[in-house]
């Protein structure tokens, strides 16, 4: 593409989203007590606002 | 008190240092056998007690619920030692609270040893995953009284515990290795056995597929270079994540990343995604391919 013109904005929406999913790593959807492993409490934190 | 805090402390610490050497099961065998003694936890109690009653000992880095209260006895990043306690009353709100609801079972890296110090009334049940003509499935397996003094041992890529009763409070020894090579953890319906879906298994995937997206959010067209040379060592979930905000930060560079996706990732799946995304975006936007 020539420098002088204008690239285009891509929003993320506009693309696709991976074929396999794969949720963030606090993003637990289990509401019993963790028996076995824990979490990252600050990654829950952000799912709040970053997981649809 | 806080001299035997620290000797008490610095046991266990010198009890990690020893197995420095170790990494994965042998590790988690290691450790096992050393930390999750009921005299050492009793005499961490100990020390710890005036702490603990002001609430001034730290939760475990993480998942923390009205049902399982636990404090942290040692964390080093691959290896988590934590007293916890679950509280009956809670437990039993909460099954009132979700009766009718999913009950989810999560599979998780590396190894978990679990030993109770106090278990007057308590059955749990164990899963397993087993790889069938239909996929993987999580297994229930009968529940069971435990007792205390017994210790679980789990491989929690394949094995997870739920409790099915408590009658009253238990106490127990948790220690958690991690599996830093696991990439991939699961969540199943504890009723079908059907997989939920996928996540990942380490924190540090998150924070570099979040701190992709804020600099995006940023406009910071300096983090290019760094997705550049840094997506060939990310997983193929990450680098499609990568070549996206690339896309969205500078469409330029980031058709440029798309294109050599397309054609030399060694993801089969992601160099067709990348190929149907490309001929998309030139079709909608002709001016990307235009030559210079």
């Amino acid at each position: 593409m020539p420098i002088h013109i204008q690239a285009p904005v891509i929003h993320v929406s506009e693309l696709p989203d991976f074929d396999k999913p794969v949720a963030l790593h606090g993003a637990r959807i289990d509401s019993g007590p963790a028996l076995g492993v824990t979490d990252d409490l600050w990654v829950i934190a952000v799912i709040m606002v970053y997981e649809k | 008190m806080k001299n035997k805090a620290v000797s008490v402390d610095a046991e266990i610490q010198a009890r990690v240092q020893s197995a420095a050497g170790l990494a994965g099961l042998p590790l988690f065998k290691t450790l096992g056998s050393m930390l999750c003694d009921p005299e050492l936890a009793r005499r961490w109690v100990a020390a710890h007690a005036l702490a603990i009653a002001h609430g001034g000992l730290s939760l475990p880095a993480g998942h923390s619920d009205p049902v399982l209260q636990s404090v942290v006895m040692l964390d080093d990043g691959r290896v988590q030692l934590s007293l916890a306690i679950v509280s009956a009353d809670g437990w039993r709100l909460q099954q009132a609270n979700s009766a009718g609801q999913r009950q989810v079972v999560g599979f998780a890296d590396g190894w978990t040893r679990i030993c109770f110090l106090s278990a007057g009334d308590v059955a749990i049940q164990l899963f397993t995953l087993d790889g069938g003509a239909n996929g993987t499935q999580a297994i229930a397996h009968p529940p069971r009284q435990v007792a205390a003094g017994d210790t679980i041992d789990l491989a929690n890529m394949r094995q997870a515990i739920r409790l099915s009763h408590l009658g009253q409070d238990a106490v127990m020894l948790r220690l958690l290795v991690r599996d830093p090579a696991q990439a991939q953890a699961a969540e199943y319906d504890a009723e079908t056995g059907e997989v939920l879906r996928v996540r990942q298994a380490q924190s540090h995937e998150g924070r570099t597929q979040m701190i992709a997206s804020l600099l995006r959010s940023l406009g910071r067209d300096d983090a290019i270079p760094i997705i550049a040379d840094q997506i060939d060592s990310w997983p193929p979930h990450l680098r499609w994540h990568g070549v996206r905000e690339a896309l969205a930060i500078d469409s330029r560079a980031g058709i440029a990343m798309l294109t050599a996706m397309a054609a030399e990732d060694p993801d089969a799946g992601l160099r067709s995604l990348a190929a149907r995304t490309c001929d998309d975006l030139v079709a909608r936007y002709p001016v990307l391919v235009q030559a210079a």
